[in-house]
């Protein structure tokens, strides 16, 4: 709860500590020939009034209003209306992309989660070359930024080769439909973005098995299963699942990481998810986009943190216990 | 094992069916995979999701903005190759002492068959009167329209404010409105807002109404397009086949069936897709385009400098400020800019070499250019006569060779600004500042966003900054290009915005020869002016141009579509085929498609 109050409080006030705000953007956009001086300053006033930044008598609207106003809306679940997008509403702008962005982050974190596992599991048991090579490639894919990636695939794959679309979520002759076409284009635009998110996402959570792994290896439950002779494959999935609960707990802490990465994927390969809205927002100064991706994505956030905390509890038999004991 | 693969796959169904279902608003039955071969695809006219498809919005969407006549138009268009205005909607217009008389076409019509008559201009021009819309401003230019005919229509023009060359520019781009749609609109606002206000109808609270008005629901227009479908991410316009005006193409229709606007998040993304065939025109600004022409992209010249110089990049200096309120500083500082410098290297070649004042010597302004007066007033880059002038005019230098002011003062550190991300402003400003820096002025490039940018340049806030004072060209230019430089006619101090003459420059003479400039009829009286305008501009260099810049930047690829206009076949100017008289381009390119 008082990681949602921080975030929302930081989300409504580092938007406004610049040096602009979202009617400058406006008039940028409104300016016409034949506009007057005075004519501008007008419409200038009429925006701020229009957007609550100012009241009818000309006086600016104090910031500690504006906080008050937001979260008496918010909490009605009232998200807006975008100023430099006026009249659509935020939830107008965020409905549309975000599926885009559970599209191209769901997937990615769940499959980049299942195989980075496995393969670190696996290079813990292997060991010899397979190991030797798997590491430090896990290392650099974990350590390089995700946006880095993304470029880097852009440009190999989507500019050089041009195998894939550098850019967007379906083709640019195509408006979204039910039909095969469309999906084809959709699934082809999605292979770099995804890639991008899987490659990065494996590389972290492969290090992290391998170390568990190793430790479990080690220990007197799997020497013990080996002296039984237990059959290899056996003792691996023992060894995945008593490594996988910290591995949970990580996963908790990687998600915001690979969250923020998605977003930056997005403007990267200009992919139509929350991202690129968010990002569209801050640099035009839309407050109200801004504050409500940021919403949706913290809240995002705590509810998967939320999740796996539960999650933890039910398959760990330790904290269970622990926990149940300190019922009593 | 056939359930876990099920429960697995499903998220990806949902998430695609949400997309889909989420992120369109076109109608059941339509086209959704337009046929390569019968569609256009543009970039760099639209940046963000469309809010409004209504062209009296103060920000409308493409295609319903006032440069773009696809699906409404204008009475006319203008031709930047030859100065001229063709007719669209109208035939022709005569300028008598106080009134502008138009002949529209007769044959022009809405989608649904009925004619556009007189009615639906006068009603357009009064909807612009009444209401503080983008024309409102230029409305005061007229005291009134009416009919003089069923088509033909009067303006009766402001003596106060005698201009025709603004008249000209208002018909070449105030978008014709059918009446039988917006009138019950209108009244419909009106009755609301009397409702709410208790029986006031304030114009602009009814305004307001008609504004939030989106439009996008198959609206009745006259072009040669309509719109179809849009989403997020594009926007579609379908040819209208009925078109009235296919009988000024000796019946043929324009060649694309679809036209589409991708909305691209950066340059580079519509730059590549240009690149590689999947844009066939756009006017993004593309770095080395001359790499590109290997992968079929086309400009207007073959070779540099690839496109028709149109507008002007200037550096501004805060003119209310010491030092830049001495002209002797102004001209040191003229001199110390290597302008061929920015030339190859910020813009790549894209324009001819600089020359001295504010008339472009190419094109329908060339004409009213004078080279002998360029040479006698004129400032080229020599830091040497740079340094000469400081001094003459009592600067020093000091220790660390900065300059010391004729009051003995060490001038001020000062930042050039543009905004960020525009890269070839950003170069030229980097160039600029060596230049200064050069002959001793404490100057550094500061590159902000945009929105911070223009609020600064509104209200006097900067040192040196980057601007157009005038980023298109007209049937007014280069009048309204010396009138938003040198026109003081709304001069307020710092802090306080001003719209024209940012820079805060003042001059009464100046002031004086753009008011006569655009009463006058004959061409003799007109260069003379111009000639006397241009003249006081290179004395006093209120500004200091820096580079010549297309209009648009116009390229195309070859992939898809052939036949595009350029120098070498000028059927239409290169405004891009959607602009003004470019949009005659469209009856002439033709598919490689099938």
């Amino acid at each position: 709860m008082v990681t949602f109050v921080v975030a929302i409080s930081l989300n409504f006030i580092l938007p406004r500590l610049g040096h602009s705000n979202p009617v400058d953007t406006i008039m940028r956009k409104v300016h016409t020939p034949g506009m007057t001086s005075k004519e501008y300053k007008k419409r200038y006033e009429e925006f701020m009034v229009k957007f609550g930044l100012m009241d009818e008598n000309g006086k600016k609207t104090t910031i500690v209003r504006q906080f008050f106003s937001y979260v008496g809306t918010t909490l009605k679940g009232d998200l807006g209306v975008s100023f430099t997008k006026y009249p659509k509403s935020v939830w107008d702008i965020l409905k549309t992309a975000l599926p885009w962005s559970l599209w191209l982050q769901i997937p990615s974190i769940v499959i980049g989660y299942i195989l980075g596992n496995i393969l670190g599991a696996l290079a813990a048991y292997k060991r010899g070359i397979y190991d030797k090579v798997f590491y430090p490639l896990s290392l650099f894919l974990m350590s390089v930024p995700y946006f880095c990636l993304g470029i880097v695939l852009v440009y190999i794959f989507g500019i050089s080769l041009e195998i894939f679309p550098p850019s967007g979520g379906y083709a640019m002759d195509m408006m979204p439909s039910f039909s095969f076409a469309f999906f084809a284009s959709v699934l082809y635009h999605y292979i770099l973005p995804f890639m991008t998110m899987v490659l990065v996402f494996i590389g972290g959570q492969a290090i992290g098995m391998r170390s568990m792994s190793i430790y479990e290896l080690g220990t007197d439950y799997v020497k013990y299963a080996k002296m039984l002779g237990i059959k290899e494959r056996t003792i691996v999935m023992y060894v995945i699942r008593n490594a996988m609960l910290p591995q949970l707990t990580g996963l908790a802490l990687a998600l915001g990481f690979a969250i923020g990465g998605a977003l930056l994927i997005e403007i990267v390969f200009s992919y139509p998810g929350v991202g690129l809205a968010l990002y569209t927002a801050i640099l035009e100064m839309d407050y109200p986009v801004i504050q409500a991706g940021i919403l949706i994505v913290t809240v995002s956030l705590l509810a998967m943190n939320f999740i796996i905390d539960i999650l933890i509890g039910l398959l760990d038999p330790r904290v269970r216990i622990s926990h149940e004991s300190r019922v009593e | 094992m056939d359930k876990i693969k099920y429960i697995a796959t499903l998220p990806f169904v949902c998430a695609v069916l949400l997309v889909v279902g989420c992120g369109t608003a076109n109608r059941s039955g339509e086209i959704t995979d337009f046929p390569r071969d019968k569609t256009l695809i543009m970039a760099g006219f639209v940046w963000s999701p469309p809010t409004s498809f209504n062209p009296l919005n103060e920000d409308p969407t493409c295609p319903m903005t006032g440069d773009c006549f696809l699906v409404y138009e204008p009475m006319f268009g203008y031709n930047m190759l030859t100065g001229e205005m063709e007719g669209i909607l109208g035939t022709s217009y005569l300028f008598s002492k106080d009134t502008l008389i138009v002949q529209l076409n007769e044959r022009a019509a809405w989608h649904d068959g009925s004619m556009l008559t007189s009615e639906d201009v006068v009603y357009t021009f009064g909807l612009h009167k009444k209401y503080n819309t983008n024309l409102h401003s230029d409305c005061d230019y007229f005291d009134d329209i009416k009919a003089c005919g069923p088509h033909c229509v009067k303006f009766l023009l402001n003596t106060k404010k005698l201009n025709p060359l603004i008249m000209q520019e208002i018909i070449g781009t105030a978008l014709i409105i059918p009446k039988k749609a917006f009138y019950p609109l209108e009244q419909r606002c009106i009755a609301e807002v009397k409702t709410e206000k208790k029986g006031k109808a304030d114009p602009d609270d009814i305004f307001e109404k008609i504004n939030a008005f989106k439009n996008d629901s198959m609206p009745l227009s006259s072009g040669p397009y309509s719109l179809y479908t849009y989403s997020d991410q594009k926007i579609v316009v379908k040819r209208f086949d009925s078109y009235w005006g296919n009988v000024l193409h000796g019946g043929a229709m324009p060649k694309p069936e679809y036209i589409i606007f991708p909305i691209f998040k950066s340059n580079e993304a519509g730059n590549v897709a240009l690149s590689q065939g999947n844009v066939d025109l756009s006017v993004n600004f593309v770095p080395q385009i001359y790499n590109r022409f290997k992968k079929g992209v086309g400009t207007w010249y073959k070779d540099k400098p690839y496109f028709v110089p149109g507008t002007i990049a200037c550096m501004l200096m805060e003119l209310t400020k010491k030092p830049f309120s001495d002209v002797h500083f102004r001209q040191a500082v003229a001199h110390a800019v290597n302008y061929e410098q920015i030339r190859k290297l910020s813009i790549y070649g894209y324009a001819p070499p600089l020359k001295p004042g504010l008339i472009i010597p190419f094109g329908p302004e060339k004409k009213y250019y004078n080279d002998s007066d360029a040479v006698r007033y004129g400032v080229s880059y020599d830091p040497g006569k740079a340094r000469e002038i400081l001094k003459a005019a009592g600067y020093k230098w000091g220790d660390d060779s900065l300059l010391i002011g004729p009051d003995g003062n060490k001038l001020e550190t000062v930042y050039a600004t543009c905004p960020n991300g525009w890269t070839d402003w950003e170069s030229a400003a980097r160039i600029l500042v060596t230049g200064l820096r050069a002959v001793g002025v404490d100057v550094h490039e500061k590159f902000v966003e945009e929105a911070i940018w223009w609020k600064d340049l509104l209200n006097g806030n900067f040192d040196i900054t980057m601007y157009q004072t005038l980023d298109y060209e007209s049937i007014a230019t280069p009048w309204e290009r010396f009138y938003k430089t040198m026109g003081s006619f709304e001069w307020a101090p710092p802090g306080e915005v001003m719209y024209i003459d940012v820079q805060r420059y003042k001059n009464p003479v100046a002031d004086s020869l753009l008011l006569l400039l655009p009463t006058l009829k004959d061409e003799k009286s007109i260069s003379e002016v111009y000639r006397s305008l241009n003249i006081k501009f290179m004395q006093d260099l209120p500004v200091v141009p820096l580079m010549y810049r297309p209009w648009f930047f116009y390229e195309f690829s070859k992939k898809h579509w052939s036949n595009f206009p350029t120098a070498d076949n000028p059927y239409s100017p290169p405004q891009c085929l959607i602009v003004g008289a470019g949009i005659k381009g469209l009856w002439n390119i033709n598919p490689l498609g099938k």
